[in-house]
C-alpha cells in the first residue's frame, strides 16, 4: 500500500512537471516575436504606396525572368525517369530516361569507393560526339572483377553508348543504351540513358552550352 | 453612414492589398538572390499550399500541399538551407558486389527508385526550422492511425520549444501533409545543402 502511494506521488509529480513544461512552451511560442528575416529581406518603409510596390514587383519579376535560360534547355526528372526538352515554359519534347542507380561499389582492398548517383543541379552541354567510344573507368573493371589495364587502348569499348553522347561535365553523359528494356529504371552509373530516337532528337536540338537541369 | 462603411471597407482592402504586395515583394527579392546561383532550390508556399522546385526562376516541379500547420513564429519570408533529412525508414544504398559475373541487365533490383522513398520524414532547415512531412491518409485505417499526429504535435512541440529556449535558440516546426507520391518526390528531389524559401504570410501557431 505504501509503495503504491509513493509510486502515485512520483507519477503525479512527473505529470505536474510535464504540464508546467507544456504550459511554458505554449507561453514562449505565443509571446515570442518572429524570427529574423533573411538578410536580403529587410522591412520595407511602411510609407510605400501600393502602386510603388506593384511597380517594384514587376521589375523583380522581370529580373527573375532575365535569369531564365535562353533558347532550348533540358530538364531531367530522375525520380520520374523523364527527360524534357523545353523552350521557355513550353515542353517541346519528352523522353523516357534512365539515371544513376544510387548503389555503391567499394574496391576489394577498401581503398576507393564509388556512389552511382546522377549529379543534381545546373549543368551545360560541354561536348557532343557521334559514335562515341567508352573509355572505361577503373570502377567498370572492378565491377566486372577484372584487372585494371595499364594501356589506355585496353579501356576503349565501342558501341555501348549508342550513336551519340552529350557530355555535361565531370565525365557524365547523356547517351544511348543496349539495354532498352531498362529505360525508365534507375540502373546507370550516373550517366543519363535515352532510347535511340529520343537521343537523336536531343542531339539535334541541343548545342554546346545548352543548359541542363537535373533534379 | 453608407459612406463611412465604404470608406472603412476600401481602407481595409487597400491595407490588405499593400500587405500582400509587400510580402510578394519580399518573396521575389529573396528568390532573385537565390536564383542568381547555379542551383536548384525550393519554395514552400504555405499561403497557396504549394511546393515549387525551381532553378534560375524556372519552375521544374510543383507539388500540392493537402494540409499544414505551423508551430512557432515564422516570418513571412524565411530563406534557409536544408541541413538534415531524417526518416525512420530511410532508403539504404545497395552495395554492388564486384566479380559476381552478373550481367548489367540483371542488377536492376538493387537500385534506388522513387517508390523506395519514405512518405513520413522530417526536413530540418538551418535556424532550427523543422518540417515534418506526412502522407495523406488514403483509407479508414490510415485515417485513424493519422489521428496520432495532432496529439504528438501538441505534446512534443511545447517541450521542444522549451528545450531550444534553454539553449537560446529559436524553434519553428511546420507539418505538411502531401499525397504519398508527392511526399516521395519531395524526399527524392530535396537534397541536403539545397536552399529553400518558406513563404507563410499571416501564419500564427
Amino acid at each position: 500500500m505504501k509503495h503504491q502511494r509513493v509510486f502515485l506521488k512520483a507519477l503525479l509529480s512527473l505529470l505536474a512537471i510535464f504540464l508546467v513544461v507544456e504550459a511554458t512552451g505554449f507561453c514562449l511560442v505565443f509571446r515570442s516575436g518572429p524570427q529574423d528575416e533573411t538578410d536580403a529581406v529587410k522591412e520595407k518603409p511602411k510609407s510605400e504606396r501600393p502602386d510603388g510596390l506593384k511597380a517594384r514587383n514587376t521589375i523583380l519579376k522581370a529580373s527573375l525572368g532575365g535569369l531564365h535560360p535562353r533558347g532550348i534547355y533540358i530538364l531531367i526528372d530522375t525520380g520520374r525517369s523523364t527527360l524534357f526538352l523545353r523552350d521557355r515554359n513550353r515542353v517541346i519534347g519528352q523522353a523516357v530516361a534512365s539515371s544513376g542507380s544510387g548503389s555503391m561499389l567499394v574496391e576489394p582492398n577498401g581503398m576507393r569507393k564509388w556512389v552511382f548517383d546522377t549529379p543534381r543541379g545546373e549543368f551545360k552541354i560541354e561536348s557532343k560526339t557521334r559514335n562515341p567510344v567508352w573509355r572505361k573507368p577503373d570502377w567498370a573493371f572492378i565491377e566486372e572483377g577484372k584487372p585494371i589495364p595499364t594501356a589506355a587502348a585496353d579501356r576503349l569499348e565501342e558501341g555501348v553508348l549508342g550513336d551519340y553522347a552529350l557530355g555535361f561535365g565531370a565525365g557524365y553523359f547523356i547517351h544511348g543504351t543496349l539495354y532498352t528494356r531498362l529505360l525508365g529504371k534507375n540502373v546507370t552509373h550516373g550517366c543519363v540513358r535515352l532510347g535511340d530516337e529520343d537521343l537523336k532528337a536531343v542531339y539535334r536540338v541541343a548545342d554546346i552550352g545548352t543548359k541542363v537541369y537535373i533534379y | 453612414m453608407p459612406l463611412l462603411f465604404i470608406l472603412l471597407a476600401s481602407g481595409e482592402a487597400l491595407c490588405g492589398e499593400k500587405g500582400s504586395l509587400a510580402y510578394e515583394n519580399r518573396l521575389l527579392e529573396t528568390e532573385l538572390r537565390i536564383a542568381q546561383a547555379p542551383q536548384i532550390y525550393s519554395i514552400l508556399d504555405l499561403k497557396n499550399k504549394k511546393i515549387f522546385l525551381k532553378a534560375r526562376g524556372v519552375l521544374l516541379r510543383e507539388l500540392s500541399i493537402q494540409a499544414f500547420r505551423v508551430w512557432g513564429n515564422l516570418p513571412a519570408v524565411k530563406a534557409g538551407t536544408l541541413t538534415r533529412k531524417s526518416a525512420l525508414f530511410a532508403p539504404k544504398r545497395a552495395r554492388v558486389n564486384p566479380n559476381t559475373g552478373e550481367d548489367e541487365a540483371d542488377t536492376s533490383a538493387e537500385t534506388l527508385e522513387l517508390k523506395d522513398m519514405p512518405t513520413n520524414y522530417t526536413l530540418v532547415l538551418d535556424g532550427n526550422i523543422s518540417i515534418s512531412v506526412r502522407p495523406k491518409p488514403t483509407h479508414l485505417l490510415s485515417s485513424l492511425w493519422s489521428l496520432r499526429y495532432p496529439v504528438q504535435w501538441y505534446l512534443t512541440r511545447p517541450v521542444l520549444t522549451v528545450w531550444h529556449a534553454m539553449g537560446r535558440q529559436p524553434f519553428t516546426s511546420i507539418e505538411i501533409v502531401l499525397d504519398a507520391g508527392d511526399a516521395r518526390s519531395l524526399y527524392w528531389s530535396f537534397l541536403e545543402g539545397m536552399k529553400a524559401i518558406v513563404f507563410s504570410p499571416g501564419n500564427r501557431p
